[in-house]
């Protein structure tokens, strides 16, 4: 076995030109790949942060209503026990209740976000977001361009907001334009103050959690359930169902897209080493009438290629690795060009590659497996062929 | 009297069917005894290659027995004739049959390899017929590094370096030039003599022919 070991290594080192070609295109194909699968996760990455950042945060958790007084103790209360939480990085609080806005023009219904301005503006998109006015700058609200298209309100305007049981007056001090259409005529924001003079026993209130990225989400939301077991928690699998598809969709494509590409390397590996291994077909015809057995060939040529696979693997997976860091260090990839009217580019059109442990080692993986595989048609073909027909050259 | 080692007795052999079948071997018979070198002569297509493809086991014959040392070649399956091929005997083609990716020691080391012999009494014995062939200072050149009549008597080293009973040389100096040809004849004389290897060779070379004693005629695949 290690003398077949050592003839292997010898013949791969010294048909270097054949094995030059072979390393260069099993190392092109793994870096490749590697960097695409960095490239799904950034991908993924990029449309999870953008449905989340607009509202629901990686976690979301929902408090019974209540009036303003328990509906912000039980916000604060919760704020502070998971501000120890080391996954969390940022806790968007928000007080909601549904209201009526109506105008000469029209009527519609909003969710009413009491929230604090400074903090949102940290962590979610809208004070970015908006095309006219001003963010928040005391009492008023923030609606959204297709709400006030509808309603025919603009800044400035003074609009009847009706509770259950109540109307208030309040300014439109801006307008925001996600570009998503629930969001865009559906929500409407004030600061978290405005909610003491509405008097009313239906403020509910609810936390977006931000995470450090989607790895722990299971964990965490697990913890926080065993915590706050009177409390509604979703994880944002659970709250934006449609975004989880799409995500799921696009790692299936990926994956897809990988196990082609492997099929067509595998294709091309065995190609290459039939040609290598038949073209010595003479040679091992000779080592066969030397009395060389049939396993002791198939490990001959399955070593060789093992050691072309695994090293070229390991030199695709550095490459790849070394393609992410660099594409990293240029600030991701920009596709604001081409996702511009895409609601799940809303936020952020720039990908960021990010390696993962699976997607970094599934191409090699699968590369070597394929390779090995590969390998075993020229050694069964060797094999099977008659010692008299192969030596018919010399 | 010596028993004989080698008996090749009625053998038939036949490439193809119907029409375009060709008989390459037809009633052979043939007895040599141990440590005696035969020459097998004849033209192209006489059946000479056959010959020894049937007598080394890498090829069977239609009909007929082929004992080596009392061993019957017909009564082996292809597992136990590799085995048998691997110990016993020792092969050396036509030019350009040392494996091109090993040196000179690893072509030699090879068949000693296959036996798991262990490697202080591989690199004895290589040193050792390196030595007497006068090409210790070619042990690590690779065979295109060699000429025609260097990689012919490696291929004889490899052949003999395990010592195998009988050793099947077939036309191993065709293609030679007169020097190197006589340089090859010499180097399987002095095996065959110091070492009582059986030697069989086959060669349509006058000059060859003239240096042994014991030749064979083979003619339209029957002995002559």
């Amino acid at each position: 076995m290690i003398f077949w070991i050592k003839y292997s290594l010898r013949s791969v080192l010294r048909r270097y030109r054949t094995t030059v070609v072979i390393f260069a295109g099993f190392t092109f194909s793994v870096a490749v790949l590697v960097f695409l699968g960095a490239v799904m996760t950034g991908v993924n990455d990029t449309m999870i942060q953008n449905a989340l950042k607009l509202h629901s945060g990686y976690i979301f958790i929902e408090g019974k209503p209540g009036n303003y007084s328990s509906a912000v103790t039980g916000l604060e209360r919760i704020k502070q026990i998971l501000g120890k939480n080391p996954e969390i990085i940022k806790i968007s609080g928000r007080l909601t209740i549904p209201v009526m806005i109506q105008t000469e023009k029209n009527s519609m219904a909003f969710l009413l976000n009491g929230i604090d301005p400074e903090n949102e503006a940290e962590i979610t998109p809208v004070s970015k977001k908006l095309t006219e006015g001003k963010y928040l700058p005391g009492d008023g609200i923030l609606i959204g361009k297709k709400g006030a298209d509808i309603l025919g309100i603009k800044v400035g305007d003074w609009v009847s907001v009706y509770t259950p049981s109540s109307m208030n007056t309040l300014k439109v001090t801006g307008i925001f334009s996600t570009g998503i259409d629930s969001f865009d005529s559906g929500m409407i924001f004030s600061r978290k103050e405005i909610f003491r003079d509405i008097n009313e026993t239906t403020i509910g209130y609810h936390l977006a959690l931000f995470l450090r990225n989607n790895d722990k989400l299971k964990e965490t939301a697990r913890v926080i359930s065993e915590e706050f077991k009177d409390k509604n928690i979703k994880t944002w699998e659970e709250k934006l169902p449609d975004i989880y598809q799409l995500v799921k969709l696009n790692e299936m494509a990926m994956f897809i897209m990988i196990f082609l590409v492997i099929l067509i390397l595998g294709f091309g590996i065995t190609n290459t080493l039939l040609t290598s291994v038949m073209g010595r077909k003479r040679h091992f015809a000779i080592m066969k009438a030397m009395g060389i057995r049939s396993g002791e060939i198939i490990t001959a040529i399955i070593a060789e290629s093992s050691i072309i696979c695994i090293s070229s693997g390991l030199a695709g997976t550095a490459a790849g690795i070394m393609l992410v860091a660099f594409s990293s260090s240029l600030g991701g990839m920009d596709l604001s060009r081409y996702t511009s009217y895409n609601p799940n580019f809303a936020v952020n059109s720039i990908i960021m590659p990010r390696l993962t442990p699976g997607m970094t080692l599934l191409p090699q993986f699968l590369a070597v497996f394929s390779g090995i595989a590969a390998s075993t048609i020229p050694a069964f073909r060797i094999i099977r062929e008659k010692v008299i027909k192969g030596m018919r050259n010399i | 009297m010596k028993e004989y080692f080698l008996k090749l007795e009625n053998i038939n052999k036949t490439y193809g069917k119907g029409e375009l079948a060709v008989t390459a071997l037809s009633s052979v018979y043939l007895y040599i005894r141990k440590g005696e070198t035969a020459v097998v002569a004849g033209p192209s297509g006489s059946g000479k290659t056959t010959l020894l493809n049937l007598t080394g086991g890498l090829d069977i014959a239609d009909s007929g027995t082929i004992s080596i040392g009392g061993i019957e070649l017909d009564r082996m399956n292809e597992k136990q004739l590799t085995s048998f091929r691997r110990e016993k005997i020792g092969l050396v083609f036509q030019e350009d049959s040392l494996i091109p990716e090993m040196t000179v020691y690893e072509n030699i080391e090879l068949p000693l390899a296959l036996l798991r012999i262990e490697n202080k009494k591989r690199k004895y014995r290589i040193e050792r017929i390196l030595s007497s062939l006068g090409m210790t200072d070619k042990k690590k050149r690779f065979p295109y590094e060699l000429s025609g009549g260097e990689k012919q008597r490696i291929s004889i080293a490899r052949a003999v370096i395990h010592s195998p009973s009988l050793v099947l040389a077939d036309e191993p100096t065709a293609n030679l030039d007169m020097l190197s040809s006589t340089q090859v004849i010499d180097t399987i004389k002095n095996i065959s003599d110091s070492l009582n290897i059986t030697f069989i060779l086959t060669t349509h070379d006058g000059n060859v022919l003239s240096r042994f004693e014991k030749i064979i005629k083979l003619n339209y695949g029957r002995i002559v």
